[in-house]
């Protein structure tokens, strides 16, 4: 995974590889007021069809005429609280075991060398409250995809030493992780606005003693409890028939179980104190700054004021974040802000980035002036319908891949909300005005004092801190 | 596709650049057909070239100089400061400090080992701005005299986000200062602590009258332009540009052999050793360049891939010897090429032990019963997806860029197809020989910190 990747899956899930595929989907997996006003570019919501097929999986079909392939996005619904306490992390190791160890009799090479051939993507990843998988391929791959994929799916091998060879490897990774400035500075915030242990070990992979104590055994368990074909949403996307989708999910679905255990953790609850925590670290080699409090969930209707909002606040070179401390201040490579969702009903606004150490007082203050600045006056007469057209691209240029409609629609059903929100994206963005922008900033946005500072830096008196510690896993001395 | 090593800059900061499972998750499906249109006659350009894309969105500009870090004889990494330096100077209204105007072209630049591009893209309506801007590249940098000098800290922040926790890519600089030592190739895009503190605005001009000659440049335009179209811009903003005498290129002095070697290093942020292998191999005298450039590209996907006959499978899947491995093959601007091989040994397997089955490992692939079958995978799995994905617009403009700065020409997508077709079993065994044979290997191990 690259930097990139890396700086994206820390908000949530370190290591895991599905955050790569998530930010050009999150910015546009939304939920704005309802409108009527349809556009040429939107899909009609009556394009989704409901199909059953022939072994009885109900599934969402969307047609894409001009798509080169189809794209299967399959969710099992129902979280990790199943799995005994501390072992959360089989919700990472048990997808990857799965899809990278070999399966029905096939070894690991030879299961890849199958896939490989194929022009095919596929992933499998566990989420909160659901395991989500993906198939992508023309329609004349389809069929050994899902072949391969029900394999996976019904027969995976399960062996021990390739689950200590990933451990081995895992647990390394987060212990080097953990020596990094920002990946210091997220677990922080983490333990500090997380309460139930449950997700800090899922997200933070704390302790990471918990982790090594999962074996073969576990893994079993969780898969023939997890993996059925009960509570399922499936959505199928793309350039295929409603016939050929079926075909390829009964192959894919086949000869697993018909009721799961999958059940929910206790809904997730954040609170960020507004102190300032100032995380001593003698040996690092930089500074970083981490301000964070809470959005309203990506359900509330203006979320999608509010992804404009983050663009103008803190995703380009002439955002206001990068304008004051790159531009002005001189202190950083890249200062951003974004907003991540932590479960369906909880999202965090962050305001961060590497900041030279000598320059951290100023930079804090710069950043909250301009922060204060942004909710108080709003976006620009200027910068709005910029914003907006580079919202309205992207928005566009989702609905040409069956992946990403396929991931809306399930994500849709899995919030609770009409499919048709995946389709009527660009109708809704375009519906935006400044004025609602601006109301849905200073209405929904926290304010800079009730939002949570971390700062990591090797300069112990760089500034003054509410809390000082070493490492995030001494919080409890914060609290 | 096939990555020229990069330094990508602003804006795309924290750009995704997934891996391939991730590209093919979220490949636009819909693609339209192009060409590609030589309109030099019309510039001061080396080259300048029309990708026409009818129904495209957005008009794609890209300058490309053929001068980067290998170029520089100054403080090494002087040639991404001057990038940073001409990025804002060209990006901004004339006489306006650089955050005068909010605008929607998405602009940005990036320094490689032997070429320094800027790129912009927008509407099409907004074509003559983006021409013109691009075209400020080659007129006097115009920054504010404090500015310039303290970008200089951004690039030490950007040394410190890109290299600080990033110990293979302080092992790679050490392996390739002791094997290349004294040549162009020795040099990191980067530069390091010491030598970016030594930059100034009046070495990265010198840097700059030196090389940012429209006889050095090309430009690949892509978009719903028409030749018709573009022909009067082209005259309007690239004729009478600097063109002079350019110096010969450093790296075409001759490469005296360069020197096998080991590196041993700790760093701090690792908890487990990483292995790296390095081979040195020279241009491949017999076979056209194109097809060696793509046959380049093959054979690292089949030593990638999990076919028997790739390197990952006696590493990784048929014995423990490694956690995880990764290989790539780069060329240089002489046509020698690096091969790369990136390892996470297993704890029991010690240095020597992976070594001697890396080497033999890579001198048996051409001998494997299967090897003919793998290969064969590996390219009809890659025309498969480069027929399917041959008119999506970045793809070609992405093609055509490589095409550009590794052969001198840019290529359409159906060119590289058809070099992709002609490259045999036999060029890829050439190729595997000229590895295999090699004698010239930097190994590099670095530990954890006790």
């Amino acid at each position: 995974m690259n930097q990139a990747a890396r700086n994206q899956a820390k908000r949530k899930n370190p290591l895991a590889i599905i955050f790569a595929l998530l930010p050009s989907i999150l910015f546009v997996c939304t939920n704005t007021r309802a409108n009527t006003a349809e556009t040429l570019e939107d899909t009609s919501d009556t394009d989704i069809e409901m199909h059953t097929t022939p072994d009885g999986h109900q599934f969402s079909f969307h047609h894409m005429t001009e798509a080169r392939r189809a794209a299967i996005s399959i969710a099992w619904k129902g979280g990790m609280a199943g799995v005994p306490n501390g072992k959360e992390n089989i919700g990472f190791y048990g997808p990857f075991l799965m899809t990278n160890g070999g399966a029905d009799g096939r070894k690991p090479d030879e299961l890849a060398a199958e896939f490989e051939a194929l022009d095919a993507g596929a992933h499998l990843y566990s989420e909160d409250d659901a395991i989500r998988g993906f198939i992508v391929a023309p329609t004349a791959d389809l069929p050994k995809a899902a072949e391969i994929a029900n394999g996976i799916l019904a027969r995976p091998t399960l062996d021990a030493r390739w689950l200590a060879r990933f451990k081995r490897r895992q647990t390394d990774g987060q212990l080097d992780a953990r020596k990094q400035v920002n990946q210091q500075a997220w677990m922080t915030l983490r333990s500090l606005a997380i309460s139930n242990p449950r997700y800090l070990q899922a997200w933070s992979w704390h302790p990471l003693e918990n982790s090594e104590t999962i074996t073969i055994d576990d893994i079993e368990n969780w898969h023939q409890s997890s993996i059925s074909t009960d509570e399922l949403t499936i959505a199928v996307a793309g350039k295929v028939t409603p016939e050929e989708a079926a075909s390829a999910i009964d192959t894919g679905l086949s000869g697993l179980p018909e009721t799961n255990k999958r059940k929910n953790f206790k809904p997730l609850t954040l609170d960020f104190d507004s102190q300032t925590v100032l995380v001593h670290q003698p040996d690092a080699d930089k500074s970083y700054l981490l301000i964070a409090g809470s959005l309203p969930s990506q359900n509330h209707p203006d979320d999608l004021a509010h992804a404009l909002a983050v663009g103008v606040l803190g995703q380009s070179k002439q955002s206001r974040l990068q304008k004051t401390v790159r531009n002005e201040q001189r202190a950083s490579y890249g200062f951003i802000g974004g907003k991540y969702p932590f479960s369906k009903s909880h999202e965090v606004l962050a305001l961060e980035g590497e900041v030279e150490t000598e320059k951290l007082p100023n930079v804090i203050a710069a950043v909250e002036k301009a922060y204060k600045k942004f909710i108080t006056k709003g976006i620009g007469v200027v910068e709005f319908p910029v914003a907006k057209r580079i919202m309205l691209k992207r928005s566009r240029s989702q609905m040409e891949k069956p992946s990403s409609i396929a991931y809306l629609m399930t994500e849709s059903d899995l919030r609770g909300l009409p499919q048709s929100q995946a389709l009527s994206l660009v109708s809704r963005a375009e519906t935006l005005t400044r004025a609602s922008v601006n109301q849905a900033i200073s209405t929904n946005f926290p304010a800079i004092t009730d939002m949570l500072r971390i700062i990591v830096t090797p300069n112990r008196n760089i500034i003054q801190a509410d809390c000082v510690i070493e490492d995030f896993s001494e919080v409890a001395s914060c609290e | 596709m096939l990555n020229v090593a990069s330094i990508r800059v602003i804006p795309r900061i924290f750009a995704i650049r997934s891996f391939f499972l991730i590209l093919a998750l979220l490949s636009p499906d819909i693609a339209h057909p192009a060409a590609i249109h030589d309109l030099t006659k019309h510039s001061s350009l080396r080259g300048a070239y029309l990708i026409e894309q009818p129904d495209a969105s957005v008009v794609n500009v890209q300058l490309l100089i053929e001068a980067g870090e290998y170029d520089n004889e100054g403080p090494e990494g002087l040639a991404h400061y001057l990038e940073h330096l001409v990025f804002w100077s060209a990006g901004k209204p004339p006489g306006q400090n650089i955050d005068s105007n909010i605008s929607d072209l998405t602009d940005g630049a990036w320094t490689s080992r032997n070429w320094t591009a800027y790129h912009n893209s927008g509407p099409a309506e907004k074509a003559d701005n983006m021409l013109r801007q691009t075209a400020r590249v080659f007129s006097d940098i115009e920054l504010d005299a404090k500015f310039a000098t303290s970008e200089r800290e951004i690039v030490q922040r950007e040394y410190d986000l890109r290299v600080i926790e990033n110990p293979l890519r302080q092992l790679y600089n050490k392996l390739y200062k002791r094997m290349y030592r004294g040549h162009p190739f020795a040099r990191s895009i980067l530069g390091d602590r010491d030598t970016i503190s030594r930059f100034t605005p009046a070495l990265a001009e010198q840097f700059k009258a030196r090389w940012y000659l429209a006889s050095n440049a090309s430009l690949i335009i892509s978009g719903p332009l028409t030749p018709t179209q573009l022909e009067p811009l082209l005259k309007k903003h690239f004729i009478n540009l600097p063109v002079g005498e350019l110096p010969q290129h450093a790296w075409h002095a001759r490469l005296h052999k360069p020197l096998s070697t080991s590196v041993q290093m700790t760093h701090r942020g690792l908890s487990t050793r990483k292995l790296i292998y390095l081979k040195h191999v020279p241009p491949l005298a017999d076979i056209d360049f194109a097809v060696q450039y793509v046959a380049q590209h093959l054979v690292a996907k089949l030593l990638n891939s999990s076919q028997p006959a790739s390197l990952t499978k006696p590493l990784y899947y048929d014995e423990f010897y490694v956690r995880s491995v990764r290989i790539r093959l780069l060329l240089q601007p002489d046509r020698s090429a690096v091969l790369l091989v990136e390892a996470e040994p297993e704890d029991d397997v010690d240095d020597e032990q992976l070594i001697l089955t890396i080497e033999k490992s890579l001198s048996q692939i051409s001998s494997i019963d299967q090897f003919e079958s793998s290969f064969d995978k590996v390219k009809q799995k890659e025309l498969q997806v480069l027929r399917r994905e041959s008119d999506i617009h970045n793809v070609q403009t992405t093609i055509a860029r490589n095409t550009l700065t590794i052969l001198g020409q840019p290529m359409t997508t159906g060119q590289f197809i058809e070099v992709l077709e002609s490259v045999t079993l036999k060029h890829a065994i050439a190729l595997l020989n000229a590895i295999a044979q090699s004698d010239t290997i930097g190994r590099g191990v670095i530990y954890p910190e006790k």
